[in-house]
């Protein structure tokens, strides 16, 4: 199955089964040799990626897209429990060093027999307005915020 | 400000219930700002400083007329939040279509999956 936004949350949220067994997830999410073969979007491939994975450690990964620009994206690990569960900050950094808007992505591995459900949830919104706001059409987005927000009541 | 400083801008500006509340009373139309303060238990100072929060995110217009200055939504930073979000998920969505066949292609030498 592929990813999905969770309209009543937060937060987005993907849910995917992999042929795979739980700690070769975990391995692959979280060593670099093995980031760098599956991070990035469809024609990037992976220029560098280093990861200190401990609580506080930060990982970085440089991606080239097909045009030649460079994408970077860097972030701190906060939670660590192998190999169930992974949680860490992102953020894209630009030419200058300075990072863009930070957000937090946690996954989690389950088995599910031979394969593993791997639940991915990235904290993009501070709001659950903002989701609905892409959920739905602008009216009727501005109609819910106006709905949700207690001080108008 | 760059783009990601914009969109910063915004989260921040929406972080606050008040100032959601405000915008959600903006989308009926425009106000004055002792119109917007109305239904809320703050003073016109503290509803002028959310104002100024939504403005420099560029969340609301203001007009000219120094004592009036109506306030109207500007939907335009919300929707580039919104694109934000699709744009997370096209990414993540082929970064795991490139960790499945990676998965695969290791797996392959080693159907234990004890790969290193």
């Amino acid at each position: 199955m592929d990813g999905q936004t969770d309209t009543q949350s937060r937060v987005l949220t993907m849910t995917r089964s992999f042929d795979a067994p739980v700690p070769l997830l975990f391995k692959v999410w979280t060593q670099p040799e093995h980031m760098a073969r599956w991070w990035g979007c469809a024609g990037s491939t992976v220029e560098s990626a280093v990861a200190d994975l401990r609580v506080g450690g930060t990982y970085r990964v440089v991606m080239r897209l097909e045009d030649g620009a460079m994408h970077r994206v860097t972030g701190v690990y906060r939670e660590i429990d192998a190999p169930n569960r992974l949680s860490f900050t992102w953020a894209w950094e630009d030419d200058d060093g300075d990072l863009g808007h930070e957000t937090v992505v946690t996954v989690s591995f389950e088995a599910a027999g031979a394969k593993t459900l791997m639940h991915f949830r990235q904290a993009i919104f501070e709001t659950a307005e903002m989701c609905m706001l892409h959920n739905q059409g602008w009216t009727a987005s501005f109609e819910r915020l106006d709905d949700y927000a207690p001080a108008t009541h | 400000m760059t783009a990601s400083d914009h969109l910063s801008a915004t989260f921040q500006a929406l972080a606050d219930p008040t100032r959601r509340a405000i915008l959600a009373r903006l989308a009926k139309g425009e106000m004055t700002v002792s119109e917007i303060a109305q239904p809320f238990a703050i003073s016109l100072p503290a509803v002028s400083k959310h104002l100024k929060v939504l403005e420099r995110a560029g969340l609301i217009r203001r007009g000219r007329d120094a004592q009036w200055r109506p306030c109207a939504l500007d939907p335009a930073p919300l929707k580039e939040a919104a694109d934000y979000i699709e744009a997370y998920k096209q990414y993540w969505s082929n970064s795991f279509d490139r960790l499945d066949d990676y998965l695969r292609d290791i797996q392959k030498d080693d159907p234990d999956g004890r790969t290193n």
